[in-house]
């Protein structure tokens, strides 16, 4: 049965007249959307935010109204009125998203979910999708002041609606953020919270740049720039929905070939982009930032030998498990393919003229090395480790402790100290941002050393890992092909 | 975590009671399953068959839960493997999936959602579209008695409504396979008359289902077969009749009471070789015959009214349920 083809009116039963319709939502809807957003709406926070609002919009109607009796400005009351527009759309509802996971296990409600036809991608997306669906309400609620602030205020009407546009873009970056943050455990979420209003901040930076430039009559944004933000807007919100996905998926479903696969596209947008444009070299690191954020989630996932994960790949033959060997999940992949992303992006940026001082190559090989340092100490002492990411943190404080010291020494100690201090990556990552520093060759070769080290140690380590993979290939291709789903059942609307 | 060798690589235990002509819907072999260290499952083995009711039993912390949340792809086993109508629950989860029914034990409530829009939601994430979604839920609705509350808010359900709001869920796609993790915990006893009610007209129905309680009477009557397990490992797979007569070897026990005084009785026994007295007790004893053959059972009865026992009554004795379950633990 499909949403093309109704069926025939069910028969009658008995009680069955004392039930709801329940044709609230159509069909073609996600199960998911239509859920979150029967809950949704009926949420305290939702309701209160979109009171207040209401009450808050007629208040500055009605003083611009008052101004514009007086003669006043009539646009005095702008900053407030984005203000009180951009909260709840910028902050409060994709918040309310960083419980949203999370929330669902602890009630163990989740698991009921995940027996059903519907993927955890589905899941997720549908998630995210009601939460977008929610801020889309909020803006068409603010659309009737919008007419009249044009009306009363003279205000530009295309510029409001695009300034309202973007606003809607960022709120669905960071609903993913937050939804992609919500699927760890609480305490991690509470820590990360603070990163997400950074991050959220800083990718909105972008964002609000191409609007003023945009509403600044005679500097119009460049269409690639434009393609460039909402491309990375894109690809944001699904690594940060792939990254829930993945949390909550079983161990057979490979959600690292989807997040790799994303942050190619991110190289390709960027390539392309640099291409046709000069003016997006914005676009270059936002993509490069993503990707780097892809082989670091990699490099932190434990390798599964669920044979089914590695048959897509092996019956493709040579060229598949070649491929597979760059997607299956965990972090033997990761390491191939990050040495591989920071070669092309590399690459790009050198031909961006963004590599060519010695300070940009510090930074490139100290990020590399902030990456791959800590999975190569991890998986050369202890593989075996439960609780790998305190070791991590470990690293990196004695990391940023060393570049403190190194920063506060006196000139001379300075000199002495720094160069040692740069073995480790991200010490040297943050040296690198105290511009009285002169040691900069030196730097560059104790970091290369460092990466240098730490990918030989790593492909030591993978060979053990490889060898897996091939058993598994080969295990993968004797194992018996899905039984069909039961025809009984209606296919997914 | 990493995954279980491939399957098929144990037999089925000898005991497991193969149904001639079908194919089994579950199949678990060699499932072991380790938390930091803890064995909480090991290497277990059986075959459940289209129609058969199955209660799975153990103390609290025996492996029942993590047993069936392997089987229904919610865990994953450290060794062994589990299949779903031919579909492996490590490799195909997703086909798993849709051929089962999963009712936990503990089941957790949606914030700001009436009964009916719950069943309206897994109703359409199980694919159900237009009328046939209407007529589904409104179905389970009837079956579980629910109609009454559906625009009732699930958290303010009482423990009985909300596991037959579960239970309603759980039939919503009428799946092959039932795994009822301990629900008939904190039902009432009509509601559990109810239950067993239920659980029966499902199993009339072709579906296989596998219920997990502590409670060995409470499975006993509605059970075909029955699964015992005891710190992880499978002790037991048979009918209840088997487990109580497990262990008896060749000698068959029998309850024999006596008009007047039972002293008579106890001379009688003293004087036959192949009988022993286990219990004397004020209107008989209780008899041990060495051999357990009808033949030899009804020429002990001959024998005694021959011998003018004034016996009334002559019954094999059947031992509880639960003693049993404790002597096999014992021997294990």
């Amino acid at each position: 049965m499909t949403a093309a083809d109704p069926s025939p009116p069910a028969p009658a039963l008995p009680g069955a007249s004392a039930l709801p319709a329940g044709n609230d939502f159509p069909d073609w809807l996600s199960p998911m959307l239509v859920k979150e957003l029967r809950q949704g709406v009926r949420t305290r926070v939702f309701v209160t935010m979109f009171i207040l609002l209401q009450v808050a919009m007629l208040m500055t109607v009605s003083l611009t109204l008052l101004v514009a009796a007086n003669g006043g400005d009539t646009q005095a009351g702008t900053g407030f009125f984005w203000t009180v527009v951009g909260l709840p759309i910028l902050f409060v509802l994709p918040l309310s998203n960083l419980g949203s996971i999370n929330g669902e296990i602890r009630a163990n409600t989740l698991e009921l979910i995940f027996l059903t036809r519907l993927t955890a991608f589905r899941i997720v997306a549908g998630k995210w999708f009601a939460s977008f669906t929610q801020c889309l309400l909020f803006v068409c609620a603010v659309l009737p002041y919008l007419v009249l602030r044009y009306f009363i205020g003279g205000v530009d009407l295309a510029v409001e609606l695009a300034i309202l546009g973007w606003m809607l873009l960022g709120s669905a970056v960071l609903s993913a953020f937050a939804m992609g943050m919500s699927a760890y455990p609480p305490r991690v979420v509470r820590a990360l919270t603070a990163l997400f209003i950074m991050g959220g901040l800083s990718l909105l930076g972008p964002v609000v740049d191409v609007v003023i430039r945009g509403a600044t009559p005679g500097t119009a944004v460049g269409p690639a720039l434009i393609v460039g933000a909402l491309c990375c807007a894109g690809l944001v919100t699904g690594l940060m929905l792939e990254v829930a996905t993945a949390r909550i998926a079983p161990p057979a479903e490979n959600h690292s070939a989807a997040m790799r696969l994303l942050a190619v596209g991110g190289f390709l947008v960027a390539l392309v982009l640099g291409l046709v444009s000069n003016g997006t070299t914005g676009v270059t690191f936002y993509t490069f930032a993503i990707a780097v954020a892809v082989c670091a989630v990699g490099l932190c996932e434990p390798a599964r030998w669920i044979p089914s994960l590695f048959r897509p790949f092996a019956l493709r033959g040579w060229g598949g498990r070649m491929v597979g060997r760059l997607l299956y999940p965990g972090w033997y992949t990761a390491v191939p393919f990050t040495l591989l992303t920071f070669a092309a992006f590399g690459a790009l940026l050198r031909h961006q003229h963004l590599l060519g001082s010695a300070s940009a190559s510090i930074w490139f090989v100290a990020l590399l090395g902030t990456l791959l340092l800590p999975v190569a100490l991890v998986q050369a002492l202890m593989p075996r480790a439960k609780r790998a990411l305190v070791f991590y943190l470990v690293i990196c404080l004695l990391s940023v402790a060393a570049a403190i010291l190194a920063m506060v020494c006196d000139n001379v100690l300075k000199t002495r100290f720094e160069t040692p201090v740069s073995f480790l990556p991200l010490a040297a990552l943050i040296v690198q941002m105290d511009h009285s520093s002169t040691v900069a060759t030196a730097r560059f070769t104790a970091v290369t050393c460092t990466v240098a080290a730490s990918a030989l140690v790593l492909l030591a380590v993978t060979v053990r890992a490889w060898r897996r993979a091939r058993a598994a290939e080969a295990e993968s291709l004797q194992l018996a092909v899905a039984p069909p789903l039961p025809v009984h059942d209606a296919p997914v609307a | 975590m990493n995954p279980p060798p491939l399957p098929d690589a144990a037999p089925a235990p000898a005991f497991a009671p193969p149904v001639p002509g079908l194919a089994p819907i579950i199949s678990v072999r060699g499932l072991s399953r380790t938390f930091e260290g803890v064995q909480a499952v090991r290497d277990v083995s059986f075959d459940l068959y289209p129609g058969q009711v199955a209660g799975f039993i153990g103390a609290n912390g025996a492996g029942k839960t993590t047993t069936m949340r392997i089987m229904a792809t919610l865990d994953l086993p450290t060794t062994g493997s589990v299949r779903i109508a031919g579909a492996d629950v490590v490799n195909y989860p997703g086909r798993a999936r849709v051929r089962l029914g999963w009712m936990p034990d503990a089941f957790g409530a949606h914030e700001h959602m009436t009964v009916f829009e719950y069943l309206d939601f897994y109703a359409r994430a199980f694919g159900f579209v237009h009328a046939e979604r209407a007529r589904r839920v409104a179905e389970v609705m009837e079956f579980t008695d629910l109609t009454s509350i559906a625009a009732r808010m699930m958290n303010t359900l009482s423990k009985g409504m909300a596991q037959r709001l579960c239970l309603g869920r759980t039939l919503l796609h009428d799946p092959d396979v039932l795994l009822l993790d301990e629900p008939a915990a904190g039902l009432d006893p009509k509601a559990r008359v109810e239950f067993k009610q239920l659980v029966r007209l499902l199993a009339g129905e072709g579906k296989t289902i596998l219920i997990s309680s502590h409670i060995l009477s409470e499975l006993a009557e509605m059970c075909d077969t029955i699964l015992f397990i005891d710190g992880g490992v499978l002790v037991h797979h048979g009918s209840a009749e088997s487990l109580q007569h497990a262990g008896e070897g060749r000698a068959a026990v029998f309850d024999v009471h006596v008009h007047g005084d039972p002293a008579a009785l106890a001379r009688w026994v003293e004087l036959q070789p192949g009988v022993r007295l286990v219990d004397a007790h004020q209107r008989g004893a209780r008899l041990s015959f060495e051999s357990s053959e009808p033949e030899a059972v009804s020429a002990h009865l001959r024998r005694m009214l021959q011998d003018g026992v004034p016996v009334i009554d002559f019954h094999r004795a059947s031992r509880k349920l639960e003693d049993a379950f404790v002597e096999m633990l014992k021997k294990v």
